[in-house]
């Protein structure tokens, strides 16, 4: 039997998971770095082990979200859970965790930006954009994100938001990101989902009957696009030597982004002689995708979005199924989103609109359904993942889906007690099926050092982290 | 008084930041600042103790704060945004003392005296292409028009509120995979003739080599939009060389470096190269052409363009004004209604389907219908510039473009067909930017009109004043202390909300903007009542209590704030020319322009020839300033 070794059954426990976290920093009078020492990647053994973050704009309806009971779902889920009912044993509930850092500033950007950064954004029209630190996912992609044809994945349904909100004068740019490759370089969500598929899953050109067959086709071919690469390289440090110190600040991003596509085509090579570690379940659910998406156009308007959500759902789902990629983010919306929901039964008008709900009753109710929708897709991709076998469990085992929102109440638009969902077992060592309240003020950054060590990379601390949380292994 | 000018009065008021403001230009910063600062900031920021590095007392006097004024707009900011004093301060001011300090910092840095602030043309970091613009440049450079670009990251801007902002254009790794993806096609679909523009004398390596070498030199120059150096194409030659080592034919393997040509920061960035100079410089005669054509056609400078700038014609004003003349003729010009208009009006919310009606409600609101609200601004502004028009007739116009789609909307009769066409209006519910169809569904919501989000929409999009933001966690209305809200109308609601204190100031400012628009439907359709089946009621009661109604009384009132309404424009414009946000330094450049404009009837080709021959847009310094914290120190 040809089964890559990782399929190999073996009951896995995390070493040292939990005596890593550091006290936190005390405050200091200059800006201290955002970590407590360099990030130590602690090698494991078994299957790897997934993030995915599934994030929502504009919050929650707060009085139908928090199970009244702390511990196992005994009695029914509150309204807007209700949809992950059957998957409610995979899912843990976390109350109480907040972003204390974004506590300022305005009410929806300062939250967005920093929903997986816990830091605080710089308030700009533009000019100096500052999300105050690398985004969680991406902290894990740039120290394990070698290991897969693309350290991570970054995904959206929305088109980005332009321009300034004059509003609060902050550059809409920080509505359409909460992946941050650095403080000042966010990272561009895919909102096509032919694109992505592509991306991830197309090998050669053999699909695109259309196109020209121009030369070097494909991003990831041997020799050319490397020489390319290698050329402009050369060409960019003559360049620099020309320029600035602004200037050459900008001509680093390009590099950056440059020889990380020069590196992961040189590990595409390498990987490309090795023989691939595919369950051959998921390179049958390939061709059906790409099928589907070939079906289903763009959603138009105040048009039902679902089936575009679900497939960027499933294209992150056979991302990690087939390994391609371990890290992964979906913005159901951008920051403020207006998206219609009317196709919901009882809600009349915008996600936004509805959040500002003013205490009034219809908009409340409307607020909630358009969150149970939300929850509705959450649960469709864990219900998938733990319907996928590997190794002796599942592949939601191997994994940890966050769901959550950077704010609350859309009508207050407080970063306390945040709506957050946590599934799967990250590999064996969380016990889901639970609500777990966490002391009142207990950092979300918390979390991110529980998911981190869980991926294989120790923090000393990230962000504003005070230390563990130890409830989740039960 | 006359009813009119005493609505004219009673309007002006609108735009005041309260009714009792008082005239900062009568303070003293001995007597009236200082003590302020003193009690409020110094505590924290001051001689002791100097917080966060930043020290306010050190500035003695209202010239010291003048030269510190890219501080103290933050400072500005903090007061204003109500960010400082922070919680924690043991005294707070009052409103009173926050809006005096405010208004008083904010006019002494408008008020610079030019000998003690020499000017500043900015700097702009290096300028990737947008998408368009890459767009645009292969297209010119190459004859392929399948948009490459279109596959990129999306574009978000900021700054100025354009795409084309600087700071706020990126290079994530996806975008460098899909360019090495889609320039593959682009070379693909390139006629042999655009590419192969030097044959071998014969199949020996050696004159295959001289070939790629000659078509390489001609290439980099236009792709690089400059006189390039041998080293430079040696690099590119390289690339064909490795090639031909592979065994890659000779066609391919100037494919392959050509389009290396076309990853190279040099294609991809608008590059303006650094001086030795501490004091502004004028942009080279190359870097002036790429501006211009980058401003007025969103691409590559055409021949016309290179040739004078090979000959160093191009620093002289007449040359730029006639160029700028000739280059308004060409249909590439229509770049700047396509691209600038519809950030501005915000209708490319609409085009890009991030705002839409309700399609249960509004099944006429199909592809075309969006495609026609979202063209008719466009068209409009290209128009008003081929025919030199006045800005004005952005606020009121006797002409329309109409299709037969917009004209069902607009109830005009006998237009047929998708063509957008000139006629006259037939009265004046029509005319101007504020009564397009486009315009009136971007500020509505999806199953509503709002007289918020379209009074905001005034006094941001037409006088690029922007309300300041509400307070931080608004309490929310008590339900039971208002009663049922559903028997209130909506104005009924928004009078409630202008109740709250905290309301009042910015809602008494935005709604009646807003109400005077009422008799527009969501789709920007004339009625009589409102979605709730209210008779519309467009009148606007003003903080003081006058009254105005309408669209008609409306306009006539915008016209009265002309100059305001030419200082937004002209912001916008110089943002959009230079791709950067505008600082205080840009001041003196927005009232020359205006200046221009006024001059000139408000027509709207000096001011557009005033942008390009404006001092920011022909000269740059190395750096910008270093940033507040910076300076501080």
């Amino acid at each position: 039997m040809s089964r890559p070794s990782w399929f190999i059954s073996r009951r896995t426990m995390l070493r040292g998971l939990g005596v890593t976290m550091a006290l936190p920093f005390l405050d200091a009078m200059v800006p201290r770095p955002l970590y407590g020492a360099d990030p130590k990647v602690i090698p494991r053994k078994g299957p790897p082990v997934r993030f995915g973050v599934l994030f929502f704009p504009n919050g929650v309806n707060p009085n139908k979200w928090t199970p009244a009971e702390v511990g196992p779902f005994t009695t029914g889920l509150p309204e807007q859970l209700v949809p992950m009912d059957k998957v409610k044993s995979e899912i843990l509930v976390l109350s109480q965790l907040w972003n204390a850092k974004c506590n300022s500033g305005d009410g929806h950007y300062f939250k967005d930006a920093s929903f997986l950064t816990s830091m605080t954004i710089n308030k700009t029209v533009g000019a100096d954009i500052n999300a105050g630190g690398t985004s969680i996912d991406q902290l894990l992609a740039a120290h394990l994100g070698s290991s897969t044809k693309l350290p991570s994945i970054e995904l959206g349904i929305e088109a980005p938001a332009k321009g300034v909100d004059n509003n609060v004068a902050i550059t809409r740019l920080y509505s359409n990101h909460i992946a941050w490759s650095s403080a000042a370089t966010p990272m561009a969500c895919e909102i096509d989902p032919r694109q992505a598929f592509d991306r991830l899953f197309r090998e050669g050109k053999a699909d695109d009957k259309d196109k020209p067959k121009g030369l070097a086709p494909t991003a990831l071919t041997p020799f050319d696009d490397k020489s390319v690469l290698d050329a402009v390289m050369a060409d960019s440090q003559a360049l620099k030597i020309r320029l600035g110190v602004a200037d050459q600040r900008k001509l680093d991003e390009y590099l950056t982004s440059v020889r990380d596509v020069e590196r992961r085509m040189a590990l595409e090579l390498k990987r490309s002689k090795e023989p691939r570690r595919v369950d051959p379940l998921a390179m049958k659910a390939l061709p059906a995708l790409d099928e589907q998406i070939r079906n289903i156009g763009r959603a138009q308007r105040g048009e039902n979005h679902t089936p575009q959500v679900r497939l960027m759902l499933d294209i992150m789902l056979l991302a990690f199924w087939t390994d391609t990629t371990r890290i992964g983010t979906f913005m159901f919306g951008n920051s403020v989103s207006g998206r219609n929901f009317s196709f919901l039964d009882g809600v009349k008008g915008g996600h936004h609109d509805h959040s500002h709900h003013e205490n009034n009753a219809e908009k409340l109710a409307g607020y909630a359904k358009i969150t149970a929708w939300h929850v509705e897709q959450y649960a469709y991709l864990v219900e998938r993942m733990s319907q996928i076998k590997e190794g002796s469990g599942t592949l939601l085992d191997n994994s940890m889906i966050l769901f959550g929102s950077a704010l609350r109440d859309g009508n207050a638009h407080s970063p306390r007690d945040l709506p957050l969902l946590l599934a799967g077992k990250g590999g064996g060592t969380i016990k889901p099926g639970r609500h777990i309240k966490c002391k009142d003020g207990t950092p979300l950054a918390n979390l991110y050092g529980e998911i981190a060590i869980r991926m294989g990379l120790q923090l000393d601390s990230f962000a504003d982290s005070n230390g563990q949380i130890k409830e989740l292994a039960g | 008084m006359p009813l009119r000018l005493f609505l004219i009065v009673a309007l002006v008021g609108l735009w005041l930041p309260a009714d009792t403001a008082e005239d900062p230009a009568k303070l003293s910063f001995e007597a009236d600042i200082k003590p302020l600062l003193t009690t409020l900031c110094y505590d924290c920021h001051g001689e002791k103790k100097a917080k966060g590095g930043i020290d306010l007392q050190k500035f003695a006097d209202k010239r010291a704060i003048q030269r510190g004024a890219l501080q103290w707009q933050e400072v500005q900011r903090a007061v204003s945004e109500r960010e400082m004093p922070p919680d924690s301060a043991k005294r707070k001011p009052t409103e009173a003392e926050r809006e005096r300090l405010s208004n008083w910092i904010a006019h002494a840095l408008d008020t610079l005296d030019p000998e003690d602030f020499p000017k500043d043309p900015g700097h702009v970091v290096l300028h990737r292409l947008t998408r368009v613009e890459y767009n645009n440049t292969i297209r010119d450079l190459l004859g392929v028009d399948n948009k490459p670009a279109d596959s990129f990251p999306e574009d978000a801007g900021g700054g100025g509120g354009f795409d084309n902002n600087a700071d706020t254009l990126f290079v994530p790794p996806v975008m460098v995979e899909k360019m090495l993806t889609s320039l593959g096609d682009v070379l693909g679909l390139a006629k042999p003739e655009k590419l192969f523009t030097h044959k071998p004398v014969d199949d020996k390596p050696k004159s295959q080599r001289a070939a790629a070498k000659a078509i390489l030199t001609d290439f980099t120059q236009k792709a690089f939009r400059r006189p390039v150096k041998e080293p430079e194409v040696e690099r590119f030659v390289k690339v064909y060389d490795a090639a031909v080592k592979k065994t890659i034919n000779h066609e391919d393997a100037v494919k392959l470096a050509l389009k290396t040509v076309l990853v190279s920061p040099s294609f991809l960035y608008r590059i303006e190269g650094q001086r030795a100079d501490a004091k502004p410089y004028e942009i080279s005669q190359h870097e002036m052409a790429v501006r211009l054509s980058y401003f007025l056609w969103a691409t590559m400078p055409d021949a016309e363009l290179f040739k004078l700038a090979d000959e160093g014609k191009l620093h002289d004003p007449t040359v730029i004004e006639a160029q700028v003349t000739r280059m308004l003729k060409d249909p590439k010009a229509k770049a700047l209604g396509s691209i600038f208009v519809p950030q501005w009006l915000k209708t490319e919310e609409l085009r890009r389907g991030r705002k839409a009606p309700d399609s249960s409600k509004y099944p006429h609101y199909n592809e075309r219908m969006r495609d026609s609200m979202c063209d008719e601004p466009e068209v409009f502004f290209n128009e008003l510039v081929a025919k030199n028009r006045s800005i004005l007739d952005l606020i009121d116009s006797d002409y329309l473009y109409v299709n037969e789609d917009l004209a069902k909307i607009y109830d005009i009769s006998g237009v047929r067909g998708n063509d957008l066409r000139e006629v006259k209006r037939p009265d004046d519910k029509r005319g101007g930017v504020l009564t397009m169809a486009g315009v009136l569904t971007v500020t509505s919501h999806p199953h509503r009109t709002s007289p918020v989000l379209r009074g905001v929409w005034v006094l941001e999009q037409i006088f690029n004043s922007h309300p300041p933001p509400p307070p931080p966690n608004v309490p929310a209305l008590d339900d039971k202390k208002d009663g049922d809200k559903k028997d209130l109308t909506l104005r009924q609601r928004l009078e409630k909300h202008r109740a709250d204190p905290t309301c009042a100031t910015c809602h008494a400012r935005i709604d009646p903007l807003g109400f005077a628009l009422q008799h527009y439907d969501l789709m920007g359709g004339w009625r009589a009542r409102d979605e709730f089946g209210s008779p519309i009621d467009a009148n606007g009661a003003l903080i003081n209590g006058e009254k105005f109604s309408g669209i008609g009384e409306l306009r006539k009132v915008l016209m009265t704030r002309k100059a305001e309404f030419a200082r937004g424009l002209t912001t916008r414009m110089l943002s959009f020319a230079l791709g950067r946000g505008m600082e205080f330094y840009d001041r003196p450049t927005i009232n020359e322009l205006m200046k221009t404009l006024d001059q000139n009837g408000y027509k709207i080709q000096p001011l557009i020839i005033g942008v390009a021959k404006s001092f920011p847009f022909r000269y740059k310094r190395n750096q910008p300033v270093s940033s507040p914290q910076e300076v501080s120190q």
